[in-house]
């Protein structure tokens, strides 16, 4: 009778090293003339699915696991002789996983606690980090700013920039965009928590930051705005996480999820906030918004700069998001100034580099130069990500001139006003009314892509020249 | 049929011959482009961001001079592969400690479309498990012998 061997093999994607893994192993137990069936479970599915036949004939059995397996489907394998591996380690060498089966597979039930941690360390699919979870709730955010923003616009622009009066369009859509702004603060609180921890926080985040902002129960001068929320959303979705991982007992546990969580975590965090929280932060917002309310047009400047800085600095990364969150959360509290210079530097990079590889293809590397003109018409509708590839190629030159043109374009911007109420799309700005004014706008844009193309042009042919001689393509 | 599909995975456009970067991620971004360019994801960014995630999770160099970094995501609008060859090599943190030659970059789209794409790219990364295989790659002159070496993937080794 020739050795049977069963096996399992998974991946965090399910894409190739399952199946590899799947044929490194077969192809070494067919050269030993061992019986082998190998069950891979990856993105199709599970295939070639291992009988309870199967397993009972079966001398051994290889866990070859890259993303663990769950207890069900590990209790098929009681009372066999079993090997866990790391499905990397059956990638390096296959061989020697067939030829020390018999030394290295053990007793299923001896191996079921030494394995219990590597299956759960194999689920960490979630560990995204603070940023990530802050992300996530600007991602639900965005679009309630956005339609909001834009029926507040043409709001205005019905009437002209002046009040409208009760019961008229213009008085509807005002209002529909009022609250659409009044929504994100609970949203992004609500989905950053439920980033974290699921469903049990949502509500008492989505409240807790409601809560947060109503100056009228607070008594507080302001609300707590996107600060409150983004402190209520990380609270609350940390708290409900600790609060899930308790022991209950089952009677209880089918309750936990949509009512005692729930209700708990709002009544706790609804008292943090009306008694410390609330007071605390709303009183930063409301000095940061006065402080920046009261700057001279130099200071203003100078926070545009270093905002428009940011916002070209790593095109999406980071310090883009966090220079874009600061200026979203501004608009909230009634000061849009520092959204238009994002409105205006988002559009600078793309635009430039796609128009500096038309003026000069000899500066670029011909996947560049292919980019060039997609860049420059994506560009205008503010997506910034073409951009990329160009700074990643050469991070010092593209960045630089960037972020020189970026500050420019923002002196500019605060000269004309130059604000936006709401996430838009580039050019489009200024039309569909969030960018105003629309010539302080596209002066400046003009000038911030004039630049940068200039700059770009300039840095590149230093860089040539110096290269010239020596091996360039380094 | 068969056929129809492998061109939808892999086809001329999608092949770099000789990769100019010589590093992990110079030739994700690479290949990236090449992706995009052919109209496989909708965002460079966020599939390169995918990939990496994917790739600082545990390498995808396996050794022999292979890495197939892949992206699932749902900027990705059909699956495919994009392939390139480096002669110089890329340095990359493999299982084996030697650098790579021949990459292959697998973009799959989140909603698990396209089955019989999936099961292409299962059965290609079955393929290179074997030796001939990678050595015929690597010694094919120009993109039509790869594409037939490709082709060889239906046959049943």
């Amino acid at each position: 009778m020739p050795i049977k061997i069963v096996g399992v093999t998974n991946c965090p994607a399910g894409i190739a090293h399952t199946y590899m893994a799947a044929e490194a192993l077969e192809t070494e137990a067919k050269k030993r003339g061992y019986q082998i069936k190998i069950e891979t479970q990856g993105s199709i599915g599970v295939e070639n699915r291992l009988s309870p036949k199967d397993i009972e004939e079966a001398d051994y059995v290889i866990l070859a696991l890259g993303r663990g397996l769950s207890d069900d489907e590990r209790a098929r394998f009681a009372d066999k002789r079993v090997l866990y591996v790391d499905i990397s380690e059956v990638l390096k060498n296959p061989a020697e996983i067939i030829e020390n089966l018999e030394k290295r597979a053990v007793k299923f039930e001896n191996i079921n606690a030494t394995h219990q941690n590597q299956v759960t360390t194999g689920n960490t699919k979630r560990s995204v980090g603070v940023f990530g979870h802050l992300m996530n709730g600007v991602s639900f955010m965005i679009p309630f700013v956005t339609a909001g923003g834009i029926l507040l616009a043409i709001s205005t622009a019905l009437v002209g920039g002046g009040k409208t009066s009760p019961g008229s369009f213009a008085f509807l859509l005002e209002n529909v965009g009022v609250i659409g702004f009044q929504l994100m603060i609970p949203i992004l609180a609500g989905y950053v928590a439920f980033s974290i921890a699921d469903k049990p926080a949502l509500a008492p985040a989505m409240i807790g930051a409601w809560l947060a902002n109503q100056r009228d129960v607070l008594g507080t001068k302001g609300g707590a705005g996107f600060l409150g929320a983004i402190a209520v959303g990380l609270l609350v979705g940390y708290f409900v996480q600790q609060l899930k991982s308790l022991k209950f007992p089952k009677t209880m546990q089918a309750l936990m999820s949509f009512l005692i969580i729930p209700a708990v975590t709002t009544l706790l965090i609804s008292i943090l906030v009306f008694y410390i929280l609330g007071p605390i932060i709303s009183g930063i917002m409301f000095s940061i918004n006065s402080f920046l309310n009261s700057l001279s047009t130099v200071s203003k400047i100078i926070v545009c700069i270093v905002i428009g800085m940011m916002i070209v600095f790593d095109m999406g990364g980071p310090i883009n998001k966090a220079a874009y969150l600061f200026s979203l959360g501004m608009v909230e509290q009634g000061n849009a100034l520092f959204f238009g210079t994002v409105a205006i530097t988002n559009v600078i990079p793309p635009v430039a580099l796609g128009l500096a590889t038309l003026l000069r293809p000899d500066l670029f590397k011909p996947d560049e130069i292919a980019n060039g003109k997609s860049a420059v018409v994506v560009g205008l509708f503010g997506i910034t990500e073409p951009a990329i590839p160009y700074a990643v190629n050469d991070p010092l030159a593209v960045i630089g001139a960037q972020m020189i043109a970026a500050s420019a374009a923002a002196i500019v911007g605060v000269l004309f006003g130059v604000t936006r109420i709401a996430p838009g799309a580039g050019i489009l700005d200024p039309i569909i009314g969030i960018a105003k004014p629309a010539l302080g706008y596209y002066t400046a844009l003009a000038i911030g892509i004039l630049i940068n193309v200039a700059l770009v042009i300039l840095f590149k042919s230093i860089r040539k020249k110096k290269n010239s001689g020596l091996f360039v393509n380094s | 049929m068969e056929s129809l599909i492998l061109h939808d995975i892999i086809n001329e456009n999608l092949i770099k011959l000789s990769l100019e970067g010589l590093t992990r991620d110079e030739v994700i971004y690479e290949l990236t482009d090449l992706l995009y360019q052919n109209g496989i994801i909708s965002s460079k960014e966020i599939f390169v961001k995918e990939v990496k995630k994917r790739e600082n999770l545990c390498t995808t160099g396996i050794g022999m001079g292979i890495a197939i970094p892949h992206g699932k995501c749902s900027c990705v609008i059909k699956p495919a592969v994009a392939f390139g060859r480096s002669t110089l090599g890329i340095s990359w943190d493999t299982m084996d400690g030697n650098p790579v030659h021949m990459v292959f970059l697998l973009a799959v789209s989140e909603s698990g479309a396209g089955n019989q794409h999936l099961q292409l790219l299962a059965m290609l990364s079955r393929k290179l498990m074997h030796d001939d295989f990678r050595k015929g790659l690597m010694a094919a002159k120009d993109k039509t012998q790869l594409l037939s070496m490709f082709k060889s993937i239906f046959r049943k080794s």
